[in-house]
């Protein structure tokens, strides 16, 4: 019996195995550096593993109904097809769109709104807010601490069962560190293993003539703050970044998203408010009515014929990170959170 | 070395009178007692020390009385009650005739339910001419991401939803004051300018001592009409002004 145990704890390190030099095996060349500092929360598998197990464990919320995985599916890139408003406790409805989790080492503010500061802190923002799992932070460590999984987890990690806020969120960022999308074909092409096709490569350029400003290659974001247009929507009145800083400049700004796996994220924009592709591409050339607080990148006028739309989408498309979304490794951790018993 | 010797009586007083086979079997059944004794045996220890122990205290006070939790205080026509006082000090340091400077601590969470927290020990030196700390956070620990210790974010000193750690938390009620239930709430932080609530503090110290008087702070603050501040902006900026100024040592 102990000696099956110990095998198996063995082994699945070994399959767990995860170090800084696999993280830049993960990050391709043309990648730039990431902002988030690994010196403080240097990666670790098992420390990872732990960080996995909490994004899927419902203890994280007042009823044990609620893991971060309820709005952030791994078969979505992390967002919440389908749903453009977030879901939470006792059927509560939120008031933004789940964003999709990847390429979060890049990243330096976090929300919509930009009101988490650092990727470790991102994690109390839902488990605190009374409309997604309306606990508190001390609750859940407590919680944790009286778990029959995580004592021993966090023993093995970090040489103590004592768990504390901090190595908590520690392993949450780390977890979410490794949602690393660098495979779409875009990444291929780059890589020189594929060729774009005649018509992705005439949407290549429109993106570059059109979209590139904000959504930035290789990570199509620059993760700044924009005023894209959008009308604000009354049933929400959200200003985005200005309900935070207070200051009349950041109203209605709202955090630039990355394009990739667009696809597999829908709807779009900050409330959900487009569910195709097309519709977002229309508001951009056509849909802006008032142009006075817009920001200056999109100050001029986009115009591309129905033909060009077809072209930018197929190219668009090619950002689709398949290997990501499917990545197995990422997924539910049945291994811990679902041990067999013998 | 006395420790040992105790412990061994103990063990010599539990073998006594037993044979020498079921000497492993009587000391392993009253192991969860030896360990007891020697736990006590190093608190006592620990309390003993902790007598002699010099440090810097911070007095909280209402006016000359000392401030407790739940105890009614009076004060401009009103009474007051307070549930929660906590707040952050930060790089505290220490001087003597303006030379010698020491570090005593970086960061230290005041909590007034937990009376501990109000001492902050240090050694060799009895008496300090000065200190000097801010009351809060800086911008920069503000955005280091996770932390441990006085900083660990289960100490309900962080806000969740715009990160950033709360310097100062008073909470209470008070006959006076215009909220719903008479419940006064300041939560005062924010750290990006222009709503920096960090406020500095220098002053010389008498015994060591820090007195901070709460009454100097609410018979300057109106409860009819501010009584719920809990976000970073203009209005945690004033506070945190006039907390600061409560904060008198020389008295």
């Amino acid at each position: 019996m102990k000696k099956k145990q110990v095998f198996i704890v063995v082994f699945s390190l070994f399959l767990f195995a995860f170090t800084c030099k696999d993280y830049k095996e993960m990050v391709p060349s043309y990648f730039p550096e990431p902002s988030y500092n690994f010196k403080k929360n240097p990666l670790d598998s098992n420390i990872i593993k732990i960080g996995q197990a909490l994004f899927y464990d419902p203890i994280l919320s007042k009823d044990n109904t609620i893991s971060c995985s309820s709005c952030h599916s791994p078969y979505n890139a992390f967002a919440h097809t389908d749903h453009d408003l977030s879901h939470g406790i006792n059927d509560s409805i939120g008031t933004r769109n789940a964003p999709a989790l990847f390429n979060l080492a890049w990243q330096s503010s976090f929300m919509w709104d930009g009101s988490i500061n650092h990727l470790d802190m991102q994690a109390l923002a839902p488990i605190n807010h009374t409309g997604e799992m309306a606990e508190t932070t001390k609750n859940v460590v407590d919680k944790l601490n009286n778990s029959s999984i995580y004592p021993n987890l966090f023993q093995t990690a970090f040489g103590t069962k004592q768990i504390t806020g901090e190595l908590m969120l520690k392993a949450f960022a780390q977890f979410q560190l490794t949602l690393v999308s660098s495979n779409s074909k875009y990444d291929e092409v780059k890589k020189g293993n594929q060729k774009f096709t005649s018509q992705e490569k005439n949407g290549y350029q429109l993106f570059k003539n059109n979209c590139n400003t904000c959504h930035q290659e290789p990570l199509f974001s620059t993760y700044q703050f924009a005023n894209n247009g959008l009308p604000i929507d009354s049933t929400l009145m959200d200003y985005g970044k200005g309900a935070i800083t207070k200051k009349s400049k950041d109203s209605l700004l709202f955090k630039i998203p990355s394009l990739r796996n667009l696809s597999y994220s829908y709807p779009y924009m900050h409330d959900g408010r487009f569910n195709k592709l097309k519709e977002v591409i229309n508001h951009y050339t056509q849909g802006i009515d008032d142009y006075s607080k817009v920001s200056s990148e999109l100050q001029q006028t986009i115009t591309l014929s129905s033909n060009e739309k077809v072209d930018l989408i197929a190219f668009l498309k090619t950002l689709n990170d398949k290997k990501f979304v499917f990545d197995k490794k990422h997924q539910f951790p049945k291994s811990i959170l679902l041990p067999k018993k013998d | 070395m006395k420790k040992s010797s105790e412990i061994r009586s103990f063990f010599l007083l539990y073998n006594k009178g037993y044979p020498c086979i079921y000497r492993q079997i009587v000391i392993f059944k009253h192991m969860k007692k030896i360990y007891l004794f020697i736990i006590i045996t190093f608190l006592s220890l620990a309390h003993f020390s902790q007598g002699n122990e010099t440090g810097l205290n911070f007095s909280l006070l209402f006016g000359k009385e000392k401030l407790e939790l739940d105890k009614e205080f009076y004060s401009n026509s009103d009474t007051l009650q307070f549930q929660t006082i906590r707040f952050y000090v930060s790089n505290v340091k220490l001087y003597k005739q303006n030379k010698e400077t020491v570090l005593l601590k970086k960061y230290h969470l005041v909590d007034l339910e937990n009376p501990t927290s109000l001492f902050i020990p240090f050694q060799n030196e009895n008496n300090w001419d000065s200190v000097s700390f801010e009351i809060g956070i800086d911008s920069v620990t503000n955005s280091n991401g996770a932390m441990g210790g006085d900083l660990d974010p289960t100490n309900g000193m962080y806000w969740t939803w715009n990160s950033g750690y709360i310097n100062v938390k008073i909470e209470g009620k008070s006959i006076n004051c215009g909220a719903r239930k008479n419940k006064f709430q300041f939560h005062l932080g924010g750290y990006q300018s222009p709503f920096a609530t960090l406020q500095k503090i220098n002053t010389p110290i008498n015994n060591n001592t820090i007195l901070v008087d709460f009454e100097t702070l609410f018979s300057n603050t109106n409860l009819q009409t501010t009584h719920t501040i809990m976000s970073p902006g203009k209005n945690a900026v004033d506070f945190s002004h006039l907390f600061s100024s409560s904060f008198n040592t020389t008295k």
